[in-house]
């Protein structure tokens, strides 16, 4: 009895260890991140330990003020301007979306719902050239409008079908009860299906949070002037491959400081999210 | 109630039906912007004409580029100096990094919302130019001095069906550079040439004395420059010629790969598996850092990058030849090309910016050789009376531009890099033997030119 007893510790023990050491790769290229904020340039790539020989804050400093006219607190201010309008609309659109898909029958509802299905499949480089010069014929090119205008209109179908999914699983029942106390289909979405669905909308909010505030490419298509720059376009500013040495301690700092954002945020709604993608299958 | 709440929903289905229509609609005229390339003409003439009524008012230039943080300053002061100097004019910088900027460009491009003046890499060139009249015809203004270039050089480059599609912003040339702590000897210098078979004896005979140490610091892509220098100097043309013909045989391409083989087999050069993790980075290499490596073969605008923020002192060496050499072996581009979009409002008022950038005293000073040794004659004197651009450095440039440097037809060239580099990573590794892997790319690149030439 005892001798299986101390075959178990030792079993969970090893699980244990091999547990912690792919965690450690796991989180690696973070802590690498971390670490070559704080090193001198040049011994980022030479200096393979993670504790810096010396611990420097220049960079943060430096790598804040940014190239030429802006620094990182206007980029900062420009990601929270286009990612909170994107994720508020996006889940406002998305539910409304959802819950028409999910509780009311109309016609072409079918076609209609396998088109949605359908532009979710469609891959995004396909779109890239249409929806910028449509976008540039209506003039929102170097503007925030061509991200938060479609957010509006419930344009990520990857959203909505997630609702629509989590939606299908409330019972019908809790809407009747709600319509013979004297409900209107809007109140039954505000009153018995929004807050049923509180893990589905912190999923989307979350995923929707992270997608916008690190989304390189839409932002690199649309954004000309230096000044209106988000924070995914402000790390890359400097970044020259082809000639020139590049100071990644001054982008690794800022790119430390632009992972806080997301990582708050996902601590702090963490319960909910957990539970979110757990009951709407997504992982 | 039902009735509204039907209402609804046809309004959304309606409203949803739009959206796409007026997607598919964005779509083609996409297309059409891309085949009918007469009407991009037209338009340029119309904004001319616009152009000149709005020169009393206030103008607006939009002028995008990538580059890192020295280049970005540079210009920044550049543009607030010319705005000084011309106060009717502003200025919009549209700076970045690299990522991303071809993409960004070639979208604007086909959308018509490009920048007034934007910077563009010489091999991309050859791609927007079969997609119709995008770039304006430089030829055209009488307010830019195109004489302050090299005419030949600017043809081979820049000239596409009779048109100047930009100006260089300077002149790279393929250098060797040395580690001067660690090559002491009076072999290396920049007026003494090396065989390559002088390159493998030395090689050789230093990694024999220390087996840490390799003479090049080089990877695929390096390699690849290496055999075209070597195939040049053998056939006096680059790997192919205008009408898209191979120039070289495959007895001399074997002998290039023989050579990348001798190179591993005698510790010239470090083994595949290493020199693979630095591609497109070797001055990342901890060894170079550490003069564990002596030589390394780069554009002259990456001198910078390779004395890793100067704590490496090198010096510039001649290309490695046989005396009896056809070609020189040495390659000239643009560092990088200035264009203005055919879709500018304001032709002239961009023109005369754009002169003003490559050629004025002024603007040579405040830019110095952020975008490597300028290619305007003028330009090039203010650096070297400020002894921003050494003796040693215009030498080089100079000496290239006189030695007939190979000429790369201005051509699309598709995959062939690709191809190539896959070849020299097969030879490097030792999948392939040098002879089978010659006899492999030859017919295979005889098939792209084919293609290429077709699809013209």
């Amino acid at each position: 009895m005892k001798k299986r007893e101390e075959k178990k510790s030792v079993k969970g023990f090893l699980m244990q260890v091999f547990i912690l050491l792919f965690g450690f790769v796991m989180v690696y290229p973070v802590l690498w991140m971390i670490s070559s904020a704080f090193k001198e340039n040049k011994d980022i790539f030479t200096d393979i330990g993670l504790v810096p020989t010396v611990f420097n804050f220049n960079a943060f400093i430096d790598g804040w003020r940014g190239v030429g006219n802006a620094n990182f607190g206007v980029f900062f201010f420009n990601s929270f301007k286009i990612v909170i309008p994107v994720v508020v609309l996006t889940i406002l659109s998305g539910l409304l979306v959802a819950y028409g898909f999910a509780r009311f029958p109309f016609p072409g509802k079918k076609i209609l719902f396998s088109i949605m299905i359908a532009t979710l499949m469609l891959p995004t480089s396909v779109l890239t050239i249409p929806t910028y010069v449509m976008f540039s014929k209506v003039g929102w090119v170097n503007t925030y409008l061509p991200f938060i205008v479609p957010a509006a209109f419930s344009t990520s179908a990857f959203f909505v079908y997630m609702l629509v999914q989590f939606i299908r699983g409330i019972p019908v029942e809790l809407d009747e009860a709600a319509r013979i106390d004297g409900c209107n289909s809007f109140q039954i979405l505000v009153q018995v299906i929004v807050p049923l669905c509180k893990p589905a909308i912190f999923s989307a909010g979350i995923f929707r949070f992270m997608w916008t505030w690190n989304d390189f490419f839409g932002n690199l298509i649309y954004i000309n002037t230096v000044t209106k720059y988000p924070i995914s376009l402000g790390l890359r500013m400097a970044i020259d491959n082809t000639a020139g040495s590049v100071n990644w301690s001054s982008i690794m700092a800022m790119s430390v400081l632009s992972i806080l954002p997301p990582v708050i945020l996902f601590f702090v709604a963490q319960d909910y999210f957990v539970e979110g993608i757990a009951t709407t299958g997504i992982k | 109630m039902k009735r509204l709440r039907k209402g609804i929903a046809l309004l959304t289905a309606a409203g949803m039906m739009a959206g796409m229509m007026t997607g598919c609609g964005g779509g083609t005229q996409t297309a059409g912007g891309g085949t009918v390339s007469g009407s991009g003409q037209s338009s340029g003439q119309d904004s001319g004409s616009k152009g000149g009524e709005a020169s009393g008012g206030q103008v607006v230039l939009r002028f995008a580029w990538w580059g890192g943080e020295e280049r970005h300053n540079a210009t920044l002061e550049a543009i607030a100096k010319y705005q000084e100097l011309n106060p009717n004019v502003t200025i919009e910088p549209e700076y970045g990094g690299f990522d991303g900027y071809q993409q960004k460009l070639i979208t604007q491009l086909s959308g018509n919302s490009a920048a007034d003046i934007i910077q563009i890499d010489q091999p991309w060139l050859a791609d927007i130019n079969k997609q119709g009249d995008l770039l304006m015809d430089l030829n055209t203004s009488e307010n830019i001095d195109l004489s302050q270039f090299d005419e030949t050089f600017l043809k081979n480059c820049l000239e596409f069906d009779g048109k100047i599609v930009g100006v260089p912003t300077g002149m790279n040339t393929n250098v060797f550079l040395y580690n001067r702590d660690v090559l002491t000897d009076d072999r290396f210098g920049a007026d003494k040439i090396i065989s390559w078979e002088e390159l493998m004896e030395i090689g050789t005979q230093m990694h024999a004395q220390d087996p840490e140490f390799y003479l090049l610091n080089v990877e695929q892509t390096i390699i690849n420059l290496m055999l075209h220098s070597y195939l040049n100097q053998q056939t006096g043309e680059y790997i192919f010629n205008k009408d898209y013909e191979r120039t070289f045989t495959e007895e001399q391409l074997r002998d290039g790969f023989q050579m990348v083989v001798d190179w591993i087999d005698n510790g010239v050069i470090e083994p595949a598996e290493v020199n693979g993790i630095y591609v497109n980075r070797w001055y990342e290499n901890p060894k170079w850092i550490d003069g564990k490596l002596g030589i390394c073969q780069v554009w002259l605008s990456s001198q910078s990058t390779a004395t890793v923020d100067g704590s490496i002192d090198v010096g510039v060496m001649s290309m490695i030849r046989e005396a009896d050499g056809v070609g020189s072996g040495v390659m000239i581009r643009p560092s990088q090309v200035y264009s203005i979009p055919s879709s500018t409002k304001y032709p002239e008022e961009a023109v005369k910016f754009l002169d003003w950038l490559v050629n004025d005293p002024e603007a040579a000073a405040i830019l110095k050789d952020t975008r490597g040794v300028p290619a305007s004659a003028a330009a090039r004197q203010v650096l070297l009376d400020m002894e921003i651009l050494s003796e040693e450095n215009n030498h080089v440039v100079e000496s290239a531009m006189e030695a007939g440097a190979m000429t790369i037809p201005n051509l699309p060239t598709g995959d062939m890099e690709q191809m190539w580099l896959d070849a020299i990573q097969e030879v490097e590794y030792k999948v392939a033997s040098p002879e089978d892997k010659a006899k492999e790319l030859v017919a295979d690149f005889d098939e792209l030119l084919q293609e290429l030439k077709e699809g013209q």
